[in-house]
């Protein structure tokens, strides 16, 4: 397997990694209140202010995430289907194909959570 | 944590003297440290020999031919071609490493080749070995290196006066032998500088850059130490922060608020006519990025094919350096345009009174101004690369430092239309201003406001006639400072101040914001302009301090978009508290965009390239491009086009004005720059950086890696991302801002009189105000509650 292919294959794992992070982070509840960092603030405040429903543009960032994730997730596709082109040695189609279908999955799941 | 004053006819301080005395000492320490690192590079920067011989008495070049060199290089725009140290931009080699590897070859050659180990040995010394002579001014080199010297005139004769271009450059740029031999003189002078040893140390000038076996030029101890204190920095500091944040909740937003706010129907706010004027500066801004994303896009071009433009010879008339050069200094133009005419459009809603007379026209000759400097810089250019300004060329023509390429009269210019600018926003905001307190919110705006001027003035002292590493420190004062530390100061303070016209953030939280602010900058970023210096002849102290501050640059980044997040949230639940709808949503989309992009272009990219080791082999590549793209574009263009939705937003009639197209430029633009970077600039420059390392320098930045097959397909990768970006994102912001001056606010003049405000309690109703009213329409109307909580304060 000559470098090239092999980089990015590493780099279209990388992404699919990132995809995947920025989808969860997406989900994450980004409540000042709730964040680890203010632990003492909480215990001498013990009566917490109500958080309410989530609220616009905390719903929005959900979304924002998960279309960036799949941005990042149709990059992954494309990077390693355009080295295919260049690169068809019997080990680089394979390793190459199977991180394509990967990222190809993630894809997937992203649009998915996107109409959802 | 709460403490006031109050002088007399002014209204009280809003926040503790602690803020103000923290925010004014690490000031103070900031600046004396970088007036410090300034007369250290004065003192220590690489001397021009007068002459310099070769070891047989023949003179090689002299000290004249370096300076005349470093014109011949400027005002042909070869620092937006190639670079110089490192230092400009990324198509074109980097000179210093290419006449460096070229020359030691020779000389190598000259002593036996690369199998004779006495050849390496002499190769190396000769190049080490610090031979100049301060009392004489004269430098000796080997005879070895004299006659590399002639051979390599012939080879920048060969390329630079080349018939054929496909080079990026216009074909046959420099033909005049002395021009070539001068340029020839410059670039051996740097690689004098780069390999020969600093008296009294054993690494060279440069702290050993570039990367270059051949005469011995490998990592610094400093350079290998500094990068591991800068990561211990970065953690310790971090750590710290979020601790003490989170044990005494310095902000004190985490309180409940009860007030009720009623956002007003844009279609009701009347506009001044200054505010209206406005209206002509967003358009010139959005058809400003628009030519920028199309020089960038020729700019990328090169990048993809040398050969030709899909057939059209277009480096005969528009050539590499040409495209780069305004893609550089147009987005620093069409982003200043927009934070100008946002200044501008919240002077009246920060008074609340009638504006001056003449403000507008003012601003419409600040825009006049600002067309005539844009035009007259960006042809300059052109006509400054093609010798047409004689003696004159620096005036009137391409200056030649990377981003401050614009002739010095432009510049002038530029400064004073700034200056205009800060008497603009002064008229409108005087009598508001002599009843505050310093400290609170209005004079901070305008301070803030004033240091742009005053701070891109320093860029003035940049000169063609200094030694480069001297001329390099004012460059970053441009740069770094300006871009990095006062831009972001000046936007803290609009954002902050427009949550708290539109009542969804209370002024001291706001205050608050805005010192925080300076107190983290003021440490970081000050001191971290250093981390640009690490390698262009500054000495290694330079180097220390940059590495060490500037880790505690990303410091705030990371905090403040978590602020910055926590601030909107704020916002998002004060908004929903509203009656009427809010009618910024877009306009706050874009910021939720800044804390995006601020915290992975600027923190992390920024970061990725920051440390002293990784910096030594990464300098000039991909990865300083794929953080300029995702930290330029994604902060402060992402900013610029959230001020001119928000303003447009009161501009254009309700309806005319289409969410649906804001909608469209917010998501395009973010795809196509999260593409972008991740199709292209990201892997290119890892790919590049790995070259660096692994088989030198000074391939990984010849042409003839740039346009190998490798990066040609990403390069060619990357076009969908930028026809996203261009078409869907610049497009639908041409629209509304084409709405924006065919309509300028007029609606609002017909159904609520210009000036004037409702009485409480009629929000959103359009209600006819009665003529002679002192206080303007806010944007919001806020009713505080008989008795307020209001934790943590």
């Amino acid at each position: 397997m000559r470098f090239e292919p092999g980089f990015i294959a590493c780099y279209t794992l990388v992404l699919i990694g990132g995809a995947a992070g920025l989808h969860r982070l997406g989900k994450v509840d980004t409540s000042p209140w709730r964040s680890r960092a203010l632990a003492g603030y909480r215990r001498a405040v013990p009566d917490p202010p109500d958080p309410g429903p989530p609220a616009w543009p905390h719903t929005e960032s959900g979304r924002l995430h998960t279309l960036m994730a799949l941005v990042v997730a149709v990059a992954a596709v494309t990077l390693p289907l355009a080295e295919l082109l260049r690169y068809h040695r019997p080990v680089e189609v394979a390793v190459l194909g199977t991180v394509a279908l990967a990222a190809a999955a993630m894809v997937l799941r992203l649009t998915t959570a996107l109409r959802r | 944590m709460t403490s006031s004053t109050t002088t007399p006819g002014r209204r009280e301080r809003l926040i503790g003297r602690g803020w103000i005395q923290a925010a004014a000492l690490i000031t103070i320490f900031g600046f004396f440290v970088l007036v410090l690192m300034g007369f250290r590079t004065y003192m220590d920067s690489p001397p021009i020999p007068e002459r310099t011989i070769s070891q047989s008495g023949q003179t090689v070049y002299t000290g004249d031919d370096v300076m005349a060199g470093q014109d011949v290089f400027l005002k042909n725009g070869l620092m937006q071609y190639g670079s110089i140290f490192g230092h400009g931009a990324y198509l074109g080699p980097d000179f210093t490493a290419d006449y460096l590897h070229r020359s030691a070859e020779m000389v190598n050659r000259a002593y036996g080749g690369a199998d004779s180990g006495a050849a390496t040995r002499r190769t190396i010394d000769d190049h080490r070995t610090n031979t100049y002579d301060e009392d004489t001014g004269t430098l000796t080199v080997s005879d070895a290196q004299a006659a590399a010297f002639t051979e390599l005139t012939e080879h920048y004769a060969d390329f630079f006066a080349s018939p054929e271009g496909k080079t990026g450059l216009r074909p046959g740029a420099i033909t005049d032998p002395t021009e070539i031999r001068q340029l020839t003189s410059y670039f051996a002078w740097s690689a004098w500088v780069a390999t020969a040893e600093r008296p009294g140390e054993n690494y060279s000038y440069t702290n050993n850059w570039p990367p270059e076996p051949l005469v011995g030029n490998t990592p610094t101890a400093d350079t290998i130490v500094w990068s591991v204190i800068s990561l211990v920095a970065l953690l310790g500091g971090t750590g710290a922060l979020f601790a003490a944040f989170g044990r005494w909740n310095w902000l004190g937003w985490h309180g409940r608020d009860q007030q009720e706010l009623r956002f007003r129907d844009p279609q009701t706010v009347g506009l001044t006519p200054s505010q209206r004027a406005t209206a002509w500066f967003f358009f010139a801004m959005t058809a400003l990025f628009l030519v920028q994303t199309f020089v960038g896009a020729a700019s990328e071009h090169y990048r993809a094919d040398l050969n030709s433009f899909f057939g059209i010879p277009l480096d005969k008339w528009l050539p590499y350096n040409v495209m780069r050069t305004w893609h550089v200094q147009l987005a620093l133009l069409w982003i200043s345009t927009s934070f100008l005419a946002a200044g501008i459009f919240l002077v009246p809603m920060i008074t609340r009174r009638r504006e001056p007379k003449g403000q507008a026209l003012l601003a419409y000759l600040l825009l006049g101004a600002l067309v005539i400097v844009v035009v007259g810089s960006l042809v300059g250019e052109l006509a400054g690369m093609r010798g047409a300004f004689g003696d004159l060329w620096s005036v009137f023509g391409m200056q030649g430092f990377e981003y401050l390429d614009l002739g010095k009269l432009w510049q002038v210019l530029l400064t004073v239309g700034m200056v205009f600018w800060v008497v603009i926003l002064w008229r409108g905001m005087r009598g508001r201003l002599a009843g505050e307190s310093h400290a609170n919110l209005p004079w901070l705006f305008f301070f803030a406001a004033l240091a742009l001027p005053v701070v891109y003035a320093t860029g003035l002292l940049t000169d063609n006639d200094d030694v480069f590493t001297v001329t390099d420190f004012w460059r970053f004062m441009v740069v770094h400072l300006w871009v990095e530390d006062f831009l972001e100061l000046f936007t803290t303070v609009m954002v902050a101040y427009i949550f708290v016209l539109l009542g969804v953030v209370r002024e001291k939280i706001a205050l608050r914001v805005v010192f925080l602010d300076i107190v983290l900058y003021s440490a970081g970023g000050v001191i971290g302009t250093a981390h640009h210096w690490y390698f262009n002849g500054s000495p290694a102290s330079v180097m220390a301090l940059g590495a060490f501050f500037s880790a505690f640059e990303v410091i705030p980044l990371t905090f403040l978009t978590v602020e910055a997040w926590t601030f909107i949230r704020l916002g998002a639940r004060q908004e929903s508290k509203s009656p009427t709808p809010f009618p910024h949503r877009w306009a706050v989309l874009f910021l939720v965009a800044v804390g995006f992009w601020n915290f992975l272009g600027a923190g992390i990219f920024g970061f990725l390239i920051n440390l002293p080791i990784v910096s030594y082999y990464e300098m000039g590549t991909g990865l300083t491009a794929n953080h300029g793209h995702a930290a330029m574009m994604g902060v402060y263009g992402m900013l610029a086009v959230g001020f001119a939705i928000f303003a447009l937003r009161y501009l254009v009639p309700k309806d005319k004005w289409s969410d649906k197209a804001a909608s469209i430029s917010f998501w395009s633009l973010n795809i196509g720059l999260a593409w972008m970077v991740f199709v292209t600039l990201l892997p290119i420059g890892i790919l590049q950086l790995h070259r660096a390392v692994d088989v030198g320098y000074y391939d990984a930045r010849s042409l003839a890696y740039v346009s190998s097959d490798t990066n040609t397909v990403l390069e060619w990768l990357r076009l969908p991302g930028d026809v996203v970006f261009i078409a869907g994102g610049v497009g639908p912001l041409l629209w509304l801002a084409f709405l924006g001056i065919r309509h300028r606010g007029r609606h609002a003049l017909t159904k609520a009189p210009l000036q004037t405000g409702p009485t409480a309690g009629t929000a959103g109703a359009l209600v006819p105000e009665p003529a002679g009213e002192s206080e303007m329409t806010l944007f919001t109307e806020i009713i505080e509650p008989p008795e307020t909580t209001h934790r943590g304060s």
